[in-house]
């Protein structure tokens, strides 16, 4: 227990790994911040005109559909249609009407705007009841797989816990590790473990007592989160004895860290149906989808626990594998 | 000019082994992937309108078109229209017929009203519409999505990647070295500068080709290469200042995350419209991300005064970079 306290104190002096703690939680922060509405208010449709006497007509009228531009010039209007960050409807009185000029790439609903906007301004009134409905949340239906996505990065952020501990190991040299020997291989193994673990756990449950609205979704988090954060683990480990030093491990971690968060977010929101149980081959998608399935309560918990716990066992084994026997590639060498 | 090519070599072998080329071709695979096979084909356009008709009130003409969908029953169409499937509902089923919609601002409600006033009248499309650009929806969103990738991997992958570059130097003692032999330091800033320009610039030519094609491969990296080359060098400055300053890896963690965090999102929240951010328009960065994005776009919009600021910029990083170099050398 000695040791592991050691351990913990020398994982935490290290900048990096403390940073790593905060930013999930910097994230959850700033996703609840943003699912309480601080959007900005939708984009009005925009039209361009001249500013000449022939437009002085115009103006008053585009004026009460929308934000009106005018320009000093022809070349000025073209920029500004032609303008990508927002669609522009330009518009130009010409002989019996009005010319409308558009850039080619705007939204469908500007260009059936301008399409009609001649009959639009000059047509006669006429009854029709309007109805505005509530309305919704802009990232409501977002905001689900975003609150996974942070939690699934705050459970393998953990690993950098380990890694980082690892590698500092291999750059000090042997000093801080004599300072925890005598160890038997298995008590350092599982020290090692452990830090990532308790890293993922603690980062993982924090994060989401920030983005969960209620205590039951996160005891039913709980179990996912234990075998996720042991899964985490081990891959800290797998990193740690890959890299050769601490740039390396980085780059390794950020390769690894792309990989978990943008496979189950993209399986989740693209893939078909039929093809998603073959996507639970990686880790971070089951735990991904069972914290989906606890915010939508469609869980199918000991489904996905099951999964972790075997995801557990084989990625346990495949470091055994990595480590237990020497390289058998190295006589050979030498 | 013998030393500059040494260095050079060095850089480029030391890029190698601190698996630089990895991370890049890595995530310029995982990019492409994204932008070829699953942006590409996301559909985030509204129709424009979703209609219950069982009188049969809209004309044919309508019926055909792609962007209005109709519906078999009242409870289906605010069925739609409260999820916000549409920019308009229409429910001609009644007398007077009923708009429905699902924005309160009043003056696109009226714009609304006014379209399907229209709709309702039977008039026809004008169809005189002058069209100004090339490029139609599809190709704007590769375009808009190609120019935030090279953007974000220049200004993050540059600045950690020249920061490894140096720690391994100063692990390996090379700094000591270069101490004692009378390696210039303009030599050692530009040939830094130097290959990571070239690593970006290659980056920037492969992405551009594989997401938007050779056709468009002349004119867009032409008119980007400007601001590919000022954002690269500031980039690259920036982190050799900083991993200058700090005395290792992991200090240098902090300015790295700040840079991500702070510097780079405003920007692509601003750009994607979810934050409306008045005080940008003071913000260097924003203005290089809208210089690259108008490039690609065939805009040519920076003024004289956007470049003069730039090379002020580049000219205060490289005397900064100069001075710090100066002090480590003397250190070591």
């Amino acid at each position: 227990m000695a040791g592991l306290w050691y351990q913990l104190k020398l994982t935490m002096k290290d900048k990096m790994s403390i940073i790593t703690f905060f930013l999930p939680l910097v994230m959850a922060l700033a996703l609840n911040l943003l699912s309480d509405g601080s959007f900005s208010e939708e984009g009005r449709t925009r039209f361009a005109v001249l500013s000449n006497t022939e437009s002085a007509e115009i103006i008053p009228m585009l004026e009460r559909y929308g934000a009106v531009t005018a320009c000093d010039s022809r070349e000025e209007l073209k920029a500004q249609i032609i303008d990508p960050d927002n669609d522009t409807i330009g518009v130009v009185p010409a002989q019996g009407g009005l010319e409308i000029v558009l850039a080619g790439d705007e939204m469908s609903w500007t260009a059936a705007v301008a399409s009609r906007l001649e009959s639009m301004l000059r047509g006669r009134e006429q009854a029709m009841e309007m109805l505005v409905l509530p309305r919704q949340n802009l990232i409501g239906e977002l905001l689900n797989p975003l609150i996974a996505l942070v939690l699934v990065s705050a459970l393998f952020l953990g690993l950098t816990f380990n890694t980082i501990n690892l590698v500092m190991e291999k750059e000090d040299g042997v000093v801080f590790v004599n300072d925890v020997l005598p160890l038997t291989p298995l008590a350092y193994l599982l020290q090692k473990t452990a830090i990532g673990f308790l890293g993922s756990v603690v980062l993982t449950v924090l994060s989401a007592l920030i983005l969960l609205d209620r205590l039951t979704q996160l005891l039913q988090l709980l179990p996912l989160v234990i075998f996720g954060g042991f899964v985490a683990a081990v891959t800290g480990l797998m990193i740690g004895r890959l890299a050769e030093n601490l740039m390396v491990s980085i780059v390794y971690i950020k390769i690894v860290m792309l990989i978990f968060m943008a496979v189950p977010l993209v399986a989740h929101l693209f893939a078909p149906q039929a093809i998603q149980p073959y996507f639970h081959i990686l880790p971070p998608y089951t735990f991904f989808a069972g914290t989906i399935g606890i915010l939508e309560h469609s869980a199918n918990l000991p489904l996905h626990t099951g999964v972790l716990f075997l995801h557990s066992i084989i990625w346990f084994g495949i470091y055994r594998l990595m480590t237990g026997r020497k390289n058998p590639w190295k006589n050979w060498n030498e | 000019m013998r030393g500059l090519w040494g260095l050079l070599k060095k850089d480029l072998h030391l890029m190698k082994s601190g698996k630089f080329f990895v991370l890049a071709g890595l995530s310029l695979l995982l990019f492409s992937l994204y932008i070829n096979y699953i942006f590409g084909k996301l559909e985030t356009e509204l129709p424009v309108m979703a209609v219950f008709d069982p009188l049969g009130r809209l004309e044919e003409e309508i019926h055909d078109r792609q962007d209005v969908v109709f519906l078999p029953s009242v409870g289906a169409l605010y069925e739609i229209m409260e999820k916000g499937g549409a920019n308009i509902g229409l429910d001609l089923s009644g007398e007077p017929p009923r708009l429905i919609r699902n924005s309160s601002d009043p003056r696109n409600n009226a714009l609304a009203l006014a379209y399907a006033r229209s709709v309702l009248r039977g008039e026809k499309e004008a169809p005189a519409i002058t069209y100004l650009g090339e490029i139609d929806r599809r190709m704007k969103k590769r375009l808009v999505m190609t120019n935030e990738v090279l953007f974000f991997q220049i200004s993050t992958i540059g600045f950690l990647g020249i920061a490894s570059l140096l720690y391994k130097e100063k692990s390996m003692g090379v700094l000591q070295v270069s101490s004692v032999l009378p390696v210039r330091r303009g030599a050692f800033i530009l040939s830094k500068s130097l290959t990571f320009l070239f690593s970006d610039l290659l980056f920037a030519a492969a992405l551009i080709v594989i997401n938007l094609g050779l056709v468009y491969f002349a004119p867009v990296f032409l008119r980007a290469l400007p601001h590919i080359v000022i954002l690269s060098v500031t980039m690259g400055l920036l982190g050799l200042f900083f991993s200058l300053l700090c005395r290792d890896f992991k200090q240098f963690a902090v300015p790295f995350t700040f840079i991500v965090l702070v510097m780079v999102s405003p920007v692509f929240l601003a750009d994607n419209a979810v934050l409306d951010w008045k005080w940008l328009r003071y913000y260097p960065l924003y203005h290089l991300f809208m210089g690259l994005k108008k490039a690609f776009f065939g805009l040519w919009t920076s003024s004289p005064l956007y470049y003069a600021a730039a090379f002020f910029f580049i000219g205060i990083l490289v005397c900064g970079v100069w001075y710090r170099i100066g002090t480590e050398l003397s250190r070591g």
